[in-house]
């Protein structure tokens, strides 16, 4: 099966799950068509990766994210019809939101190379997906706390620090297997041949900044939210948008 | 008088706030860096093989207007690495003094995590500093299979090129790369001045080293097994010796056992506070007793 045909086909059965997120009739359905989407994301990055390998597939940085976000958020899927209903709707608008970009501005015209076809090299690329998907569910559930938390906040401050944390832990990750990648390959930490370097390190840096906001103590709980809110918005801008290509109009076939 | 003095620089130094501004600055400067980076790539490439401070006094003076940011990086990068130090070195001391060592130690090895982390950043950026500022590149070298040997700088020893076991792409998913090599299958030997030989495999992938050199491998022709003997044949090497590599590739493992020591520590006291919570709601009520 085509993995383009397949990404498009997993986006609309999110476009009508965050749909029938909006009513208490349809939730079940919601969630149904949710669990469906997951396989068929993951499925896709499945895809990717056997074309490519032994090399590592091509500029899928973002088009790989959402399945990841899905499948961290599909974590808290006990609370998705109670107390947890915002995070789940705000979950599956923004999983839909970041697949918009590989339909719209798909960016899978380039073959892998092969130096890319070493085992650091496929850690940064699964570390990447990991880190944004993890910061991702932390920014939402800052969200959750900021939004929700009059009516009933499912979303303490612990769990999107914890997630942070986790966050940070595959990004840093991914950071430090690009280097020894490159340190392998090239023989330098950074190699300045493609711009993108610069954006992991200042998602790194505002992250950094972001840890010792909830560490340093005197920061009120949400003024750490909206900085962890800010962040998914951050890492969207400057680690999402590079991967664009130029726009296409989609077609399914 | 000087004490106070002494005091003051130090506190402001050790200050928490004060990395938080900096690594907001850091994350500004390196964001806005991205395009201007890649609209002038040329200007930037060379800061791997000309070394740092030749590239700022040429690349990065005349070209201020999309290097300035690079300079302010410098700059700042300088200002975290002196606020890391003062502020892990003060709060390690705390953390020393405070401990409650009846506690057992392996409660204060987990809570070290953070400082681990702190003094790697330190050596990571010393590290980059040093492979930046003192390596020897000798790039665009080349060398063909049982050619001409290329020799080392000094004296040190030369080096030949033969072709023994390419791998080629067999996987039929990507059309393009059928019957191209994935490992051409090199072998690099190096002969020193008394002639003992040592042979080493290199391809994209494995960077031998001879001397104290590292040798990568830039390009290989022909690209593909096409069957017939004639066309290029022949290899880029691009050559370094790069002593700090060790001691970036020391911190940056350090900083990975740190920041598992951290997460540890995270994931012990979230165990203990949710069994601590448990044995309290599992507590008989008094009145029912």
């Amino acid at each position: 099966m085509d993995e383009n045909f397949l990404y498009k086909v997993a986006e609309i059965i999110l476009l009508v799950s965050v749909a029938f997120s909006f009513t208490r009739k349809t939730l079940v359905l919601s969630q149904v068509l949710f669990g469906l989407y997951l396989p068929l994301g993951l499925w896709y990055i499945g895809i990717r990766y056997w074309l490519a390998l032994p090399m590592t597939p091509m500029f899928m940085g973002t088009a790989g994210v959402p399945p990841f976000l899905a499948l961290f958020g599909a974590l808290y899927w006990k609370r998705f019809s109670g107390e947890g209903l915002f995070f789940y709707r705000s979950l599956l608008i923004l999983t839909f939101i970041i697949g918009l970009e590989h339909v719209f501005f798909p960016k899978d015209f380039y073959l892998p190379f092969l130096k890319t076809a070493t085992f650091f090299s496929q850690c940064h690329l699964l570390f990447t997906l990991l880190g944004k998907a993890a910061l991702f569910i932390s920014g939402l559930h800052a969200l959750d706390f900021l939004l929700a938390g009059k009516t009933g906040a499912d979303s303490p401050p612990g769990r999107f620090f914890l997630w942070l944390v986790i966050g940070f832990t595959f990004w840093t990750l991914c950071m430090f297997s690009g280097e020894a990648w490159s340190y392998l390959g090239w023989g330098l930490p950074v190699v300045w041949d493609d711009a993108v370097i610069v954006t992991f390190m200042a998602t790194w840096f505002f992250y950094i900044a972001l840890l010792h906001l909830h560490l340093a103590g005197g920061f009120s709980a949400r003024s750490r939210a909206y900085f962890s809110t800010f962040g998914c918005l951050w890492v969207i801008v400057v680690n999402c948008l590079p991967d664009m290509g130029p726009f296409r109009v989609p077609t399914l076939f | 008088m000087i004490l106070k003095i002494l005091k003051a620089v130090w506190n402001f130094w050790a200050s928490i706030k004060l990395s938080i501004v900096l690594c907001f600055l850091l994350a500004l400067d390196t964001a806005l860096a991205y395009p201007l980076i890649k609209m002038n790539l040329t200007t930037f490439i060379p800061l791997g093989e000309v070394g740092i401070f030749t590239w700022l006094e040429t690349y990065g003076r005349y070209n201020l207007g999309h290097t300035l940011w690079f300079f302010i990086l410098m700059v700042l990068l300088t200002f975290l690495a002196i606020n890391t130090f003062v502020c892990a070195t003060e709060k390690l001391w705390h953390l020393l003094r405070q401990y409650n060592y009846s506690a057992g130690l392996k409660s204060l090895i987990l809570k070290l995590g953070p400082h681990v982390m702190h003094y790697a950043v330190l050596v990571i950026l010393l590290g980059y500093l040093g492979s930046y500022a003192l390596s020897e590149s000798l790039p665009g070298r080349s060398l063909t299979p049982d050619g001409l040997p290329i020799k080392l700088p000094r004296g040190q020893g030369e080096l030949t090129l033969s072709k023994v076991n390419p791998v080629v792409y067999s996987g039929s998913r990507l059309d393009f790369f059928d019957t191209w090599y994935l490992d051409p299958g090199y072998v690099l030997t190096y002969t020193d001045r008394e002639g003992n030989s040592e042979s080493k495999a290199l391809a994209y992938s494995k960077s031998p080293s001879f001397a104290g050199y590292r040798f990568y491998l830039a390009d290989f022709y022909p690209k593909r097994n096409t069957g017939g003997g004639m066309g290029l044949n022949y290899i880029k090497l691009s050559i370094r010796k790069d002593p700090s590599a060790y001691v970036y590739i020391g911190g940056l493992i350090l900083f990975v056992i740190g920041l598992g020591m951290y997460a540890a520590d995270i994931f012990l006291r979230r165990k203990k506070k949710s069994s601590l919570t448990l044995a309290k709601a599992t507590e008989p009520i008094p009145s029912e007793l």
